[in-house]
């Protein structure tokens, strides 16, 4: 939390408009997955193959300057070098979000040393049928909860990171929180997916709102262990808080792959920069947001998003104590509708229970689903 | 424009129509209509292989990562190629290419999350028939 907001501070103190809070460092686009309708794999063999050198990862790392690199992919604990750069980026006290689907991880942990800077965000996108089915492969979901035991009794920081459909049922949302909980998981992220059409069409449109819906019935009512490893006032956002009406801050996890600099996000690839100043400078920001681009029409992801709650926390003093006040008294839920959850129907009127603030986790793999070419 | 795996699409069409879609064999060979810098974005969005015919040495295979169009000085137009066969990046002026071939497998292809939805639909539902069904498990591609 510290090491965000000193470096939110020292950018808001030198007026810097633009300024990147987690770096997505690609290292290989390979996975042990095949999640359908995954963007970020599908690749011919020879790009496959490729890995970015640990010296193209510490460049960017610097070029970049984000006090937190989250690694996904690809699956990054298949990439021959993750020991080298996981070292190297503790030894820069970048904290670290390896975020990995933790196939590999009971037979590479050894790789690893516990430390404050390195922490396993474990791809889980629910409970053991749901998440089986959004990786289209059977027995993931077991191999994915030991590797999180196993983990955890070596000291590791864990988190998940759970990306949410269209279809996702809130009462087996909330029984998965329950279950990570219950594990002993440090904290829990929870994003919508980002699903590109290219055919805009009126069910599309109304996504949005369907998103929020979704994210009041999951959230509007926590449990007091949940713990989130997220700005409340993004948690609010999704919820459809008033004042939370976000707009996107597409800079704020720029991506670094094969390719280069990633324009504009980490979503959409429109183009790629060699350096992470031409990234900056070059990309025409004002084209991007849900108001301006059919592209990102309906994305509510945290790679977006999640830098913007960010940013309010510590551009103004109100935007300040509502996290504070989200922090230490709940984030706010004050629509009329009544909310069914696992408990039976829970009026969402008023205040709830607080989530851990902490740093933004980031966006990482299952965030993406597209239709490139599918 | 040619296309070997489907009717012809024009190349025109792709800026009217978003949802148009590139198989493979689509090319375009400079005299045809449309123009190499439509062919480009094209093959920029496809996720496979292309062949590139370049005016002053051998052909090149590999996968377009990254273009730059502009269109104000079009000789500084440039692709970004990963070679198929190895070897570093090259970044190729448009004025050394004569044509594009989107040449390799189209990787993304079959691969959408509706087929999938729509295979596990069919097994669940076989399932509850209480037929025998095979594993829909899906893996990895080879990497040849």
């Amino acid at each position: 939390m510290w090491a965000v907001a000193s470096h939110v501070l020292k950018n808001k103190l030198t007026r810097k408009k633009r300024y990147p809070l987690v770096l997505m460092l690609e290292p290989l686009f390979r996975c042990n997955l095949a999640c359908a309708g995954c963007g970020k794999i599908q690749y011919p063999g020879h790009i496959l193959k490729q890995e970015l050198t640990p010296e193209q990862c510490f460049n960017a790392t610097d070029e970049c300057g984000a006090p937190i690199v989250s690694i996904p992919g690809g699956e990054p604990l298949m990439y021959s070098k993750i020991q080298e750069v996981v070292e190297g980026l503790v030894a820069r006290k970048k904290y670290i979000y390896l975020c990995t689907n933790a196939v590999l991880l009971k037979e590479k942990i050894d790789l690893f040393k516990p430390t404050k800077y390195l922490t396993f965000s474990i791809h889980m996108d629910g409970l053991e049928e749901e998440h089986d089915f959004a990786v289209c492969r059977e027995g993931v979901y077991k191999d994915a909860l030991e590797a999180i035991k196993l983990a955890l009794s070596r000291g590791f920081r864990v988190t998940t990171n759970t990306t949410l459909f269209e279809g996702a049922r809130p009462a087996r949302v909330r029984e998965f929180f329950d279950e990570m909980t219950a594990l002993g998981v440090e904290g829990m992220m929870v994003s919508p997916g980002y699903s590109y059409s290219k055919a805009p069409d009126q069910e599309s449109f109304l996504h949005r709102e369907r998103t929020r819906g979704l994210f009041r019935r999951i959230l509007a009512a926590p449990r007091k262990a949940w713990r989130f490893n997220q700005s409340p006032l993004f948690l609010e956002f999704l919820m459809g808080v008033e004042g939370r009406d976000y707009h996107c801050t597409p800079w704020g996890n720029p991506t670094y792959n094969l390719f280069g600099w990633q324009k504009p996000c980490y979503l959409l690839q429109e183009g790629y920069t060699e350096t992470f100043d031409e990234l900056m400078e070059t990309t025409d920001w004002d084209q991007y947001g849900h108001d301006k681009n059919e592209k990102c029409r309906d994305c509510m992801v945290h790679s977006g998003y999640e830098a913007t709650a960010v940013d309010q926390t510590f551009g103004s003093l109100r935007g300040f104590l509502a996290t504070v006040r989200a922090t230490l008294l709940g984030y706010r839920w004050s629509g009329g509708d009544a909310i069914e959850n696992s408990d039976g129907a829970v009026d969402g009127d008023g205040v709830v229970e607080p989530p851990a603030v902490d740093s933004p986790e980031p966006a990482g793999c299952g965030a993406a689903r597209t239709g490139t070419n599918a | 424009m040619q296309d070997d795996a489907s009717e012809a699409e024009s190349i025109e069409g792709a800026d009217s129509d978003e949802t148009a879609r590139y198989d493979r064999g689509f090319s375009w060979v400079e005299g045809e209509p449309g123009s190499l810098e439509e062919m480009v974005e094209i093959a920029f969005d496809y996720r496979g292989d292309v062949s590139i015919l370049l005016r002053d040495e051998d052909d090149l295979v590999g996968y377009l990562a990254n273009r730059s169009i502009v269109q104000q000085a079009p000789a500084e137009s440039w692709i970004e190629v990963f070679p198929a066969a190895g070897g570093a990046r090259r970044r190729i002026s448009l004025a050394a290419i004569r044509g594009l071939t989107l040449s390799g497998k189209d990787v993304a292809s079959g691969k959408s999350w509706e087929s999938w939805l729509k295979k596990y639909t069919e097994r669940r539902d076989a399932l509850a028939r209480g037929e025998d069904v095979g594993n829909i498990d899906l893996f990895p591609d080879e990497m040849d």
